[in-house]
Parts: C-alpha cells; sequence; structure tokens
C-alpha cells in the first residue's frame, strides 16, 4: 500500500519506511491488521470488529503488558524470537537486516553496548521488526518492581532496560518519564560513562598541546632561512639571502631565461624550437648569418624595433629587406631582450655562450637579478 | 497518530506556559504549527532560489576563467563582478536564509512550542532579501565595497544587519521558555544568530583603515563561518540525526557537546589572520592566527565525535535513511575545513599555496560542500519528498559530491601545482612571476580551470534534481515533537555538561569580542601597522580628486584584486617582485587592496615593470594581444576616461 503511506508520510512527517515498520510493529502489538492501523492514522475510521487502539495510558497497569498481547493471526505461524539463539539468532538477524552476518553482529554488538541492553536481544528486536518472528511468548527479565507511589504514567519505558526496544510502540505513545528508581540510575551513570570513545580524550590532550607548541617553538617574528622564509634588505627593502647577498645570484643563468621569454614570445612565429613558421627559421646557425658574431647589439636593436619601427630599408649582414610583420619588443626591459637575443644566438645559433654575453652586454650573470625585480 | 497523542495529552497540552518547568520541554506534542510552517517554507524557497542563481553565476564565472574572453564585454558578467555577486548571493542568500529556516524551524521542534514571533521572522526575511538584492545589484553595477566577502554596498548591509537583529531577537524568544533546560541545538541556533548579528556589525562597521581594516575583514571571514554558518549547522544536526533515527526527544548536553560548544567559541573566529600569513602584519598577528588554526582540530572533531557517539549502534539507518547520508558526508567535509585551513596557516605550507588555488578551496569546502549539504538535508526534511523524492535526493547527493570533489580535486592539485611552479621556479632562475615568466603559471594551472568549469557546471546540473524534488511540493506540517522511540541518550537536565542561560549569553558574546580584541583591535595598535614613513612621500597617497584615486575606484569596481595581490612577502615565491611589504605600506588607503589570490601577477610595485603607462593601458584593451597565454578579460569596455583612470593608478604603484 505505498499510496497510502506516501499520503501518511505528507501528512504525519514520518518517512514511509519508518511509517511501514511502525504500523507493521503497532498491528503485531494490538493484534489487528497493518491496513487498519493506516487506516486509523489516516483518519479513516477503523474497522469495526478490529479494537480501537488503545493508549497506553488506559491500558491495565502491568508494564509488560503490552508485549504480551497475544500475537496476530497473520504472524502466529512465525517462530517467537525467544526460540533463536546462537548461530540461528545471528542468521535470522542479517536476514531481517539483509546484510551479512558478520556485519551484523559488529552492529548489534555496539547498538547493544549504546542502549545498554543484551546483544542477543538486540538481535531479537530486529528479527522481530523484520517480521520474521514474533515478540511474545517470554519478556526477557522480569517486570522489575513498579515505582513505590502510584506513577501517572505506566514506567515501562525505564522499568525493565529490554522494553525499551522489545515493545518500541508502546514506549512510542509515552511521555518520557524520569527514572525514580537507584537502578536505573546506575544504569545511566554507566552509560553516560561509556558513550565517550577514549581516543577522544587523547586527541583533546595532543593537539591544544601541539599549538602551545608551536607558539612556544617558533618565535614571533619567523627567523629567515626556516619555511622558504627570506631576510629582508634594510636599505633596499628588498627579499634577500640571509646572509644579506641577493637571492639567487649564481643561479641564474641568462639563456635559460631568455628561453622561457622566447618560448612565450617569439615562439608562435619562430617555431618552438627556432625551426620557422611565419618568421624566418633561426635554428641551425640560421640565426648568425643574419647577425653574425660582434652582431648583438644590431641583433636586440631589430627585436626591440620590429619590421615597422626599423629606420633602414634592409637589415643584417646579408642587408635583407625589411618587409615582413616583426612585431616591435619594446614592451620588455632592455634585460629580457639581451636575455632572448642570447638564447637565440647561443641555442638556436651554437655561438659560444661567453662571448655571446659579452657581446650582448652581460658582464655578470647576477645583473639579471637586480634589474628583473626593479 | 495524532488522536493518539491528544488522548495521552488530554488538555495537557502546553500551551506557552513559560513555568511547566521539566516536563513541559519534554512533553510530546504533535500539534501543526501552520504559522511556523510558513516561516520556514518561504526561507527556504527563497534560499534555493538564491541558490540557484549563485551556482549559475559560479558556473559563468568558472567558465570565463578556463575560456578566457567570454563575457568580457559584459560588464556584470566579466569574472570581477561575478565573483562578489555569487560569493553574497551564496553567503548571504543562500546559506543566511537556509540556516534560518532551520533556527526558525528546529528550535519550535526542539521546545515542543509553535514559533512565536512570526511576523517578525517574516520581516527579518523580508530584510535580508531586500538586503542581498540590492547589494548584488549595487556590486553588478559597481558599487564594490573592495573587501572580500564583504563586497556588498553598505546600505546593502544595513538592511541585512537590521534583518540579522530580528532573526536573532525571534530566535531568543522561541529558546527563552526553556532556558534553564537547554540542549545543544539550542546553544549552538541561539548563539549562532546573536554571532551573525555581530559579525556583520562589527565586520561592516567603519573606520578602521589601512591594514587594520584588513584584519578586520580577516576576521569577519573567520567569524561569518565559524560562528555563524558552522555553528547553525551544527546545531542543525543536533536536531536531525534523533529525528532521522528515530528516537524520542532531541540530543541531550553531555560534557562532551558543552565541551564541543565552548571550544569552537574560543577558537573559530580567531583563524582570521589566517589570510595574511607572511603577508605585511605584525608577525604576532600571524602566530595567533596559526596557533588557533592548529587548535581548530579540536572543537570539530570533538562535535563530529559527538555525532557518531550518538549514531553508534544505529549505523544501518544511514542506509536506511536517505537525509542521514547528506549528514554524514556533511560531517566528514566538515571535519576536513580545519585541516585545509591547517595547511594554509602553517608557514613552511603557506609559502606554496597561499594566493593560490587553495584559497577559494577552503570556501568552497565549507560553504558549497559541508554547510550546503547539511541545508539540503533540511529541504528534504521540511519539503518530505516522498519516496520518489527520496530516491531522487540520493542521486542528488551523488551528482552534487561528483561535482563538488571536480571542482575541489582542481583546485587542491591545480593550486598545488601553481604554488610549486613558484617556488621551484625561482629557485632555477629561469622564473619571473610577472611578465612572461607568468606562462609557467598559466601552463601549470589552466588544465585545472577547466576541470573546475567543467566540475562546477555539473553541480549546477545535479541541482535540478533539487529542483525537481522541491518544487510544487508545499511545505508539510512536520509535527512539533516526532521524535518516537527511545530516548538517545538518558542525560537529564543539571547534570555535567547542560549550560546555564547566562553562561551562554556572557560566554557567547564574551568569546566573539575576545577575538575581536586579539586579531583586530590589539594588532591594530601595533606601532607597525600605523607607520607610514616606510613609504616615499608621493607613494601610495589618495587625493580626492585626483586620477589616481579615480583609478583605484576602477580597480575596486571592476573587482581587480580578486585575481591580483598588492603585496610581497620574503619568501622565495616572491623574489623579483619587488620591496618586500610592510603594514604601514597602506596607511593611506581604505580598504587595504591586499588581494587574497594570484591567477595574475602581483601589482604591489607594478609600474616599474612597464616602461610607459602607453603600453600598460594597451595590456588592459587587449591583454592577449602580446600574451596569447593571458588569461585576463579585456577592459576594452570601459570609457577611456576610466581606462585612463585605471592607467594612472596603476603607473603609481611604485
Amino acid at each position: 500500500m505505498p499510496e497510502s503511506f506516501d499520503e501518511l508520510e505528507s501528512t504525519i512527517g514520518v518517512p514511509a519506511d519508518l511509517l511501514a515498520r511502525a504500523a507493521a510493529a503497532r498491528a503485531q502489538v494490538e493484534g489487528t491488521t497493518t491496513d487498519a492501523i493506516i487506516a486509523a492514522w489516516s483518519g479513516a475510521e477503523p474497522p469495526a470488529a478490529v479494537p480501537a487502539p488503545a493508549p497506553a495510558a488506559e491500558t491495565p497497569p502491568a508494564p509488560a503488558a503490552s508485549a504480551e498481547t497475544p500475537p496476530a493471526p497473520d504472524v502466529s505461524g512465525l517462530p517467537s524470537s525467544e526460540s533463536l539463539t546462537g548461530e540461528a539468532l545471528v542468521t535470522a538477524a542479517a536476514e531481517a537486516k539483509g546484510i551479512p552476518a558478520s556485519l551484523t553482529e559488529r552492529s548489534a554488538r555496539a547498538r547493544a553496548e549504546a542502549d545498554g541492553i543484551s546483544v542477543e536481544q538486540v538481535m531479537r528486536d530486529w528479527v522481530v521488526e523484520a517480521g520474521l518472528a514474533t515478540a511474545g511468548v517470554a519478556t526477557p527479565e522480569p517486570a522489575p518492581t513498579p515505582a513505590p507511589t502510584p506513577a501517572p504514567t505506566p514506567a515501562v519505558a525505564q522499568a525493565s532496560p529490554a522494553a525499551d526496544e522489545a515493545a518500541p510502540v508502546a514506549v512510542e505513545v509515552l511521555p518520557p518519564t524520569v527514572p525514580v528508581d537507584g537502578e536505573s540510575a546506575e544504569l545511566e551513570v554507566e552509560r553516560r560513562i561509556s558513550r565517550y570513545p577514549a581516543w577522544l580524550a587523547t586527541v583533546l590532550l595532543v593537539i591544544p598541546l601541539l599549538a602551545a607548541l608551536y607558539v612556544v617553538v617558533v618565535p614571533n617574528e619567523p627567523s629567515c632561512g626556516s619555511a622558504g622564509q627570506l631576510a629582508v634588505d634594510p636599505a633596499t627593502g628588498l627579499a634577500v639571502n640571509c646572509d644579506g647577498s641577493a637571492f639567487g645570484d649564481n643561479e641564474v643563468s641568462n639563456v635559460l631565461v631568455g628561453g622561457e621569454i622566447f618560448a612565450a614570445s617569439c615562439a608562435v612565429c619562430h617555431g618552438a624550437t627556432g625551426g620557422g613558421g611565419a618568421g624566418p627559421a633561426l635554428a641551425g646557425g640560421a640565426v648568425l648569418e643574419t647577425f653574425p658574431e660582434d652582431a648583438c647589439p644590431s641583433h636586440i636593436e631589430w627585436v626591440t624595433l620590429g619590421s615597422a619601427g626599423w629606420p633602414g630599408d634592409t637589415y643584417g649582414a646579408q642587408n635583407k629587406p625589411v618587409a615582413g610583420g616583426m612585431p616591435s619588443f619594446g614592451r620588455l626591459t632592455e634585460t629580457e631582450l639581451a636575455q632572448v637575443v642570447l638564447y637565440e644566438r647561443v641555442e638556436l645559433g651554437g655561438e659560444d655562450e661567453v662571448a655571446a654575453e659579452a657581446d650582448c652586454g652581460f658582464t655578470a650573470a647576477s645583473e639579471t637579478v637586480d634589474a628583473a625585480a626593479g | 497518530m495524532e488522536p493518539e497523542r491528544e488522548d495521552v495529552e488530554g488538555s495537557g497540552r502546553v500551551t506557552a506556559d513559560i513555568d511547566a518547568g521539566e516536563g513541559a520541554t519534554e512533553s510530546v506534542d504533535s500539534r501543526e504549527d501552520a504559522a511556523g510552517a510558513r516561516v520556514v517554507g518561504a526561507h527556504l524557497t527563497l534560499a534555493v532560489l538564491f541558490f540557484i542563481v549563485a551556482i549559475v553565476g559560479a558556473t559563468m564565472a568558472a567558465f570565463s576563467l578556463a575560456v578566457p574572453g567570454s563575457f568580457e564585454g559584459i560588464a556584470f558578467l566579466s569574472y570581477g563582478r561575478l565573483t562578489p555577486i555569487v560569493t553574497s548571493l551564496f553567503l548571504y542568500g543562500w546559506l543566511t536564509l537556509g540556516f534560518l529556516a532551520a533556527v526558525h524551524h528546529v528550535l519550535p521542534r526542539v521546545a515542543g512550542r509553535p514559533l512565536v514571533a512570526t511576523l517578525t521572522a517574516h520581516l527579518s526575511m523580508g530584510l535580508i532579501t531586500v538586503g542581498v538584492v540590492v547589494g548584488s545589484i549595487g556590486i553588478a553595477v559597481g558599487h564594490n565595497e573592495g573587501r572580500p566577502y564583504l563586497e556588498m554596498p553598505l546600505y546593502a548591509d544595513a538592511f541585512i544587519v537590521v534583518g540579522l537583529a530580528l532573526a536573532a531577537f525571534v530566535a531568543t524568544r522561541n529558546v527563552a521558555p526553556s532556558r534553564e533546560n537547554m540542549v545543544p541545538a539550542q546553544w549552538y541556533m541561539l548563539a549562532a544568530t546573536w554571532w551573525a548579528l555581530l559579525a556583520f556589525v562589527i565586520g561592516t562597521v567603519p573606520g578602521l583603515t589601512g591594514f587594520a581594516g584588513a584584519m578586520q575583514t580577516g576576521f569577519f571571514r573567520a567569524a561569518i563561518t565559524g560562528f555563524w554558518f558552522a555553528a547553525a549547522g551544527v546545531g542543525l544536526i543536533y536536531y536531525l540525526i534523533p529525528r532521522l533515527v528515530g528516537t524520542r526527544g532531541p540530543m541531550r548536553a553531555s560534557p562532551l557537546s558543552a565541551l564541543g560548544f565552548w571550544s569552537l567559541a574560543v577558537v573559530w573566529a580567531s583563524t582570521g589572520p589566517v589570510m595574511y600569513i607572511y603577508g605585511p602584519g605584525p608577525g604576532w598577528y600571524e602566530t595567533v592566527g596559526v596557533a588557533f588554526s592548529i587548535a581548530l582540530v579540536v572543537p570539530v572533531l570533538i562535535i563530529v565525535a559527538d555525532f557518531f557517539v550518538a549514531l553508534r549502534g544505529r549505523w544501518l539507518q544511514v542506509t536506511e535513511r536517505g537525509l542521514l547520508s547528506f549528514i554524514l558526508v556533511g560531517a566528514l567535509l566538515f571535519v576536513l575545513i580545519p585541516l585545509q585551513n591547517l595547511v594554509q596557516a602553517l608557514r613552511t605550507s603557506s609559502a606554496a599555496v597561499q594566493f593560490t588555488e587553495w584559497v577559494p578551496a577552503a570556501d568552497t569546502l565549507a560553504y558549497v560542500g559541508a554547510f550546503s549539504l547539511w541545508l539540503f538535508a533540511l529541504v528534504y526534511d521540511v519539503k518530505g519528498p516522498g519516496a520518489a523524492g527520496t530516491e531522487r535526493a540520493t542521486w542528488h547527493l551523488r551528482f552534487s559530491l561528483v561535482g563538488l570533489f571536480l571542482i575541489l580535486g582542481a583546485m587542491w592539485v591545480g593550486g598545488a601545482a601553481t604554488g610549486f611552479t613558484w617556488v621551484a621556479g625561482v629557485n632555477s632562475g629561469v622564473f619571473t612571476s610577472f611578465g612572461d615568466g607568468w606562462l609557467q603559471v598559466d601552463n601549470a594551472l589552466s588544465p585545472y580551470l577547466s576541470i573546475r568549469a567543467i566540475g562546477t557546471g555539473f553541480f549546477a546540473l545535479a541541482q535540478i534534481l533539487l529542483l525537481s524534488v522541491v518544487i510544487g511540493r508545499s511545505t508539510q506540517d512536520v509535527p512539533l515533537a516526532v521524535n518516537e522511540g527511545p530516548p538517545l541518550d538518558l542525560e537529564i537536565a543539571g547534570e555535567p555538561g547542560s549550560l546555564s542561560w547566562n553562561s551562554l549569553r556572557f560566554g557567547a558574546v564574551a568569546l566573539f569580542f575576545l577575538a575581536f580584541l586579539l586579531t583586530v583591535l590589539l594588532p591594530s595598535f601595533d606601532p607597525a601597522v600605523n607607520d607610514g614613513t616606510v613609504l616615499g612621500d608621493s607613494d601610495r597617497v589618495y587625493l580626492e580628486g585626483s586620477s589616481v584615486t579615480a583609478g583605484r575606484a576602477v580597480y575596486i569596481e571592476q573587482g581587480c584584486y580578486y585575481c591580483h595581490t598588492q603585496q610581497v612577502r620574503p619568501i622565495i615565491p616572491d623574489v623579483g617582485l619587488g620591496r618586500v611589504s610592510l603594514a604601514g605600506d597602506y596607511v593611506h588607503e581604505t580598504p587595504a587592496l591586499v588581494g587574497v589570490e594570484r591567477l595574475g601577477p602581483d601589482l604591489m610595485h607594478v609600474a616599474g615593470r612597464y616602461p610607459d603607462a602607453g603600453v600598460l593601458r594597451s595590456r588592459l584593451i587587449d591583454p592577449r594581444g602580446s600574451r596569447s597565454w593571458s588569461i585576463m578579460p579585456s577592459y576594452e569596455r570601459l570609457s577611456d576616461e576610466d581606462l585612463d583612470a585605471l592607467t594612472s593608478y596603476l603607473m603609481s604603484l611604485r
């Protein structure tokens, strides 16, 4: 009857699957059919033959009475959950939950621990809930002494810890009551203590200690050399090595930097390896034919100005006519221009690096960093 | 079910009897709360609308990074404008209205009384909605305040402040009757509404100039994340877990939940300085942020442990009840928040990931991840999707998660790739983190920007499932006390762990101001923050009416500061960017445009990198003319006047 569940779901606000289970359990307890329960909940008149849902407050005071109600006819063929033990119980519970037996046992153990009842009882409840067995026959523990004063509501929920789970439907309609007898209060204390896993306490101790340690160990002004930290040159405000020397002094290769610039700005026309494209080929010494050794300044000038800005009609040693669309790279800094020309001459043209650096105006590698930083 | 309840309760229905005592809060009452349901339904409808608009906007923003140049001709769709609009819609439309719906939904149900002050709740919702709409339109036409997360113009913030004040009033009214016996859901939600109001007032109040203003922004971000969204979200989960597992009554106070609450209140708002590790601020200010970021692991672990302890022995229900999986996945993402934060906070890792995609990843994880998933659970719980809807909700969760992890994965991996490119590049000596050297950064990042865009689109599409469930379904009347079965735990009032009304009230407010004192007020009195002598006389001075000042306004209203920082740190990735920035560099500017992320190069000393203003101006008009790989949008659509002003501002950054 999925439709009626859906309807109910929207009116009552309880998920359909929960409703189905609650209705089945209720029907079992009251000895009526699930349909009758659903009908009653939907607001329709329950079938005449079925006893009206009896609120627990009006049932006779015997605490476990509702759990002992004779099973409804449609489940009478089922075994009693009490008759299930050991392996059989685990298998039945696994079937009830639709998961492997090993998982069932673990899950039941955890649940039992959380609710303070026995593992068997948890599994029996599951079996009963799934309709694979009847709850009846034996209420596990004899009902404990009732509360000394006649309580306005039956103390069923607290009187027997097992009843909590064994008769969830009976509990459903009861307002919660505060436990009165010492036994269940003791049980509660036990439960509260066991709620918290031990590892948590460890974590709670260790992490604040770590935080405190961090504050103590790491100085307020992080020191140079740790975690990528550099020193600041008081005169220039630039980040420098810890000993005050410029960062990266000995590591910069103008040819490599030039290669980066070439890849970004020149490779589109001259090819990634200088093989040519929209622009002439530069590789294999071609570039040195146009701008031979000692012609680096004129090479730089050509790249800086481009064909549009070039003053003459021809360029280079071979007096090539100024044509085509060599763009101007005036946007690059002087150093960058020298670097990219150096790359073309050394890597693509094959010129000696030391000679080319001198020709292109590099006296020492360190200059480049300062220029780039400015 | 209702007739039975009536029988049990008889005439003893709990009316708003304040003195009913402990029994009152525990009584089972299934009366409908039609007025309250209308409040919650209206809040959620608006929140979902804002969410859908925001997520579509986020997709477009992500797309314009992956395909440079898209939407660049339309002012309000350009990345720099769309980003703050999306942020505002998401944070103040979706999350704020959504969590207010949670507050108005949960507090009556925990107390077992219908929502009171419903008119005020409607009014508060209206004001916040007006604020968000006006604020977003304001940003779209260029009224950006220049502060991340607080971009909305002050006139829009005013609406939101009043709206939050009314919401805090409503929450207080609805907790007050049971204030001697509060449960964790009530602590968190009550404190969250107060904190949200305080954070907004303290965060937007003008007056802090220079870098102090930037520290105020950092504090606001931490406070609104931890003290509003996270606190309200945790409160919601404290309500939803017992409801969904079907146990009776709300989760009660325990020493663990009290510890979780107070440690969150002590820690979270003081993590603000994480935005400025290695930044211009005082060193001790950063160390405060780092220490609190380590400590942030504590409240988050405690809170999630408390959730998990409550579920112990009930794990099977996670598979049975679809909504529980939203909560659990959200809780797992919630655990990742402090870990992500820690990577950004610890100096060693910060040197690599700061200013990369890791920074927005932190927000995505929290806002789109944990908090949104929790709100989805609320939406489904309130709208009661039915059996078919539950199936669709499950698919909604799956698709959303695929989208989310595409986004987060792209941001994490792409961010790390960027960071390592900076460090390794500078170390190798062939890299400059500006100009043509930036090619390497773009090459490293661009595939991840594409994945991020695809993931965002996927996430947006997944929301069709959300709409399909929500649209056309009226808010169902969740009875005021629906929980059945045994109580989740048997803690009783007066036991260790319960909070008194006064300790909550004074404690929550006091801890808020303590964090403000520690991470805004005290550091703003640090002499270094106000020392303008580090600047030359004419540097970074903004006289009224000058073209530089006008250009700075253009810089803010176009949202340049979402992709460009203006701070040079004393660490390896920043070598070559010029003089290391000090807090005193910003004394003449409010807000200080220190920036949050570098999708383009730092601009602190950009003027020195251009031979003349003309070259720079041409770069603004045609960024891909000379650098085909650039992802910067073109600003050709600006008027000549604005372009000139922007150019002269940038050329003043020496």
